[in-house]
């Protein structure tokens, strides 16, 4: 009995149910603060590579533009059709812009005389990337106080990222500036 | 039993310390999320400030100059142009836009334009540059106002160029469009020659006779002779026991005496004369280029020498203002001669066969060899330092050419003997890339070296009755010849102004010849006056910045200048000088500012070229006039 009653002894010291319940729920409650805290941090991430990418893009495509319409010599016709920009560099150098499927497309060429530009032969450079969307490109011609025209083009362009539905991922931001010819 | 013993719960004390452990770690991550979301906030709101920073710094590079005087400004798109407007813009209802222009003052001032660096206070306002600032103040999201700021400094910019480098197309143009022409000229200034303008003159060349020799020491050739005001500098073969470089008092043309020599200590090819010093080539080994002290003419010495790489004969030099240029072998180098006493090697470039002459003319060398192929070259020296191939003419037949001068936009070059081809060329280098054959003329006989006086052109020639003939080559389609003469020996180099003519020959009676035409002062003019055509600058917004030319002005001859503008095209035309006077004149060749005030937002202008001479035989020559304006916008 002695051997049994050993083996059979009850643990007086256990959790007592009050224990478990507070345990159980600090520890629930933890989990809870832990996880929402976790999803945040996760949507926080996704919203700023969504802001940082339209943002770079949108500073890429405006240092690009400045410094290639900075060393120009003409802007040749700021809508040929809407939504192009064409603008050369003597003697021979031609280069365009333009929206094209929810790209930004920029195209370089040397001037062969066969039409302005002969685009065939460009090679197509996108300024955006792959997963930005470009809409709404907008060019104004501006004429300087003597009356040349084409002297510089206030640019004005969309950018999105991500779908619609997606709360966090997508973002859509119209930017505008103005770039002269010199 | 002691292991089930020590079980037990969380004590109070654990709890706690886990729950402060916890809600730090909680703290530190809403921390940091919370500053991630301020500055994504930020970064956008920066984007979007810079762009509209960059757009008023833009636009206003679109804005009238006389719009923009100091104070604070807004922009707008106003019928296709951008508007100034007073006072600051609100943008996308939360940021402030104010650009402010202000005025900039530099160290230096000379006829009305500041130049030099900015200073902050004092110093001479600047009229043609603004500092632009653009602040862009904001409300962040963050909670905090946020501020972006450009600066900018604007200048009238652009500046153009007009140049007149040709006057035959004659008088009578009243507004500026065929540029060999001009608007009105006197009786005293000889726009004949194509690239120059100077004074009529006339040379007699049936009156000519040598007035005197002068034998230096032994048997040696004279190879070079150097005039400049009086003195004749003679630089001969090699004398092993005496000197190869005189100099000579050549004042008097009846009596010529020495001043001073030098044993150079091999024979010497070349000499030019710049300052106080004489630039030399010569077939020393060890030295080919040297650099002789003659600030004191009675004793000349040897202040610098180079030796250049290989051991061929250096054969020609030419100088400009900072720079040597030396033709060894095939072999064009360049030095740079801000400190003469010592040379810097600045870059050298191959001709591909032997370099017999060279001509310096603006930012060109002409050189003439023997390249079969190639006998003149052009090598473009823009850049001292980087010497390039422009041009070249391949003349008929495996010549070698001898001899090289410039003048204008006319390149003269001479040959060995052609046999029945002709062995003295002239060339159109208006454009130096691609020189065009304007005419030639056949000698039969070579050519060892070759002087342009005016007209003519005097060649020292291998025939032994007639050493220097005179060819009239007003005319390069057509050459005459129009006089001869017979000297002891071949005129290996000369140096000639209107009237005498200086002459180094192989004779051993006396080897450096005088010959004078007979025609006290060759009837130059005493003065001349050209009127030029009126050029538009097509804006009323504009400033006058230098003029510039490029010619020779010998001792008491000028070239002056004084610039008339006007906002009509009829004029009046009042000519003024660089204190806005009628009584002063631009002098200075190599830029001079023109006064500012005085032709301020004048929409046209005209010059007017004043040439003197006080000899009588010595004439002043204009090549080039360039004038530099700048308009706004």
């Amino acid at each position: 009995m002695i051997v049994l009653g050993k083996k059979i002894k009850l643990n007086e010291k256990g959790f007592t149910l009050i224990e478990t319940l507070t345990y159980l729920f600090i520890m629930s409650m933890l989990i809870l603060i832990m996880s929402s805290l976790m999803l945040n941090i996760f949507n926080t991430r996704k919203m700023m590579i969504s802001s940082h990418r339209v943002h770079d893009n949108a500073r890429f495509i405006v240092n690009y533009l400045n410094n290639r319409i900075h060393n120009v010599d003409v802007i040749d016709d700021v809508s040929p059709q809407p939504e192009i920009l064409h603008f050369y560099q003597l003697p021979g150098t031609r280069f365009s812009i333009s929206a094209e499927n929810n790209d930004l497309i920029f195209r370089q060429v040397e001037d062969i005389g066969a039409g302005f530009p002969d685009q065939s032969t460009a090679e197509v450079i996108s300024l955006n990337s792959a997963n930005i969307n470009l809409d709404n490109l907008s060019l104004t011609s501006v004429t300087d106080p003597l009356g040349s025209t084409n002297q510089g083009v206030r640019i004005s362009f969309t950018l999105s990222i991500g779908s619609v539905g997606d709360k966090y991922g997508y973002l859509q931001k119209t930017f505008t500036t103005f770039i002269s010819l010199r | 039993m002691s292991k089930i013993k020590t079980q037990s719960g969380f004590s109070l004390v654990e709890l706690l310390v886990a729950i402060s452990f916890i809600s730090v770690m909680i703290v530190l991550i809403v921390t940091v999320t919370s500053f991630n979301s301020k500055s994504k906030n930020v970064y956008e709101e920066r984007t979007q400030a810079l762009l509209y920073a960059m757009e008023g710094v833009e636009a206003v590079k679109l804005i009238a100059w006389d719009s923009l005087a100091a104070g604070d400004y807004s922009v707008n798109i106003s019928a296709s142009t951008w508007q100034l407007t007073n006072g600051s813009q609100i943008l996308a209802g939360q940021y402030t836009r104010n650009i402010n222009v202000s005025d900039i003052y530099r160290t230096s001032a000379s006829n009305g334009h500041a130049y030099g660096q900015i200073t902050d206070s004092g110093g001479y306002l600047d009229l043609d540059t603004k500092k632009i600032i653009v602040t862009i103040d904001w409300p962040s999201k963050t909670g905090d106002d946020k501020q972006e700021i450009i600066e900018n400094y604007i200048y009238r910019w652009g500046a153009e160029r007009v140049s007149q480098t040709d006057w035959v197309g004659g008088a009578g143009q009243s507004i500026w469009s065929d540029e060999t022409k001009f608007f009105s000229v006197d009786a005293g200034v000889d726009y004949s020659v194509p690239g120059i303008v100077t004074l009529q003159g006339f040379i007699n060349w049936d009156e000519a006779t040598t007035t005197a020799t002068f034998d230096t020491l032994g048997n040696f050739d004279d190879n070079h002779v150097y005039e400049e005001n009086g003195v004749a500098y003679l630089v001969t073969e090699n004398n092993p026991s005496g000197p190869e470089l005189y100099i000579i008092d050549v004042n008097n043309i009846y009596n010529p005496f020495q001043l001073g020599s030098l044993d150079v200590g091999d024979s010497v090819t070349s000499i030019v004369v710049q300052g106080n010093y004489a630039y030399i080539s010569t077939w020393d080994n060890a030295g080919e280029l040297k650099i002789v002290d003659i600030s004191n003419t009675s004793s000349p010495f040897i202040s610098g020498v180079y030796d250049l790489p290989s051991n061929d004969n250096a054969l020609d030099i030419a100088v400009s203002a900072s720079e040597i240029y030396i033709i060894q072998g095939a072999k064009l180098f360049s030095f740079s001669i801000n400190n003469p006493d010592s040379p810097l090697y600045l870059d050298e470039i191959s001709v591909d066969d032997n370099a017999t002459d060279l001509y310096l003319s603006g930012d060109y060398v002409y050189i003439a060899t023997q390249d079969s192929s190639k006998e003149l070259q052009i090598i473009e020296v823009t850049n001292p330092a980087i010497l390039s191939p422009i041009g070249q003419y391949d003349l008929p037949g495996a010549l070698k050419g001898t001899d090289i001068f410039v003048r204008g936009t006319r390149a003269f070059i001479s040959t060995q003997n052609n046999g029945s081809g002709a062995e003295f060329f002239i060339f159109e280098v208006s454009d130096p890339s691609a020189p065009s054959l304007l005419g030639s003329y056949e000698v039969n006989e070579t050519v060892h070296s070759f002087s342009i006086v005016g007209p003519y052109a005097l060649l020292g020639t291998n025939f032994l009755a007639q050493e220097l003939i005179v060819l009239d080559v007003s005319v390069p389609a057509s050459i005459s010849l129009v006089s001869g003469f017979d000297l002891d020996g071949y005129v290996l180099g000369m140096s000639a102004n209107c009237s005498v003519i200086y002459a180094a020959t192989s004779s051993n009676i006396g080897e450096f010849f005088i010959i004078f035409t007979e025609v006290l002062d060759c009837d130059y003019s005493d003065v001349g006056v050209l009127e030029s055509s009126t050029f538009d600058t097509g804006s009323d917004e504009v400033v006058y910045n230098w003029i510039s030319w490029t010619g020779t002005a010998p001792i008491d001859t000028s070239i002056r200048f004084q610039i008339a503008t006007s906002n009509n095209i009829n004029g009046p035309w009042t000519y003024k000088g660089p204190d806005g006077n009628n009584t002063t004149y631009y002098i200075n060749s190599a830029s001079e500012f023109i006064n500012y005030t005085a032709h301020e937002n004048q929409r046209y202008f005209r010059y007017k070229l004043y040439l003197d001479s006080l000899s009588g035989w010595r004439v002043p020559i204009l090549e080039e006039v360039t004038i530099s304006y700048t308009t706004y916008p």
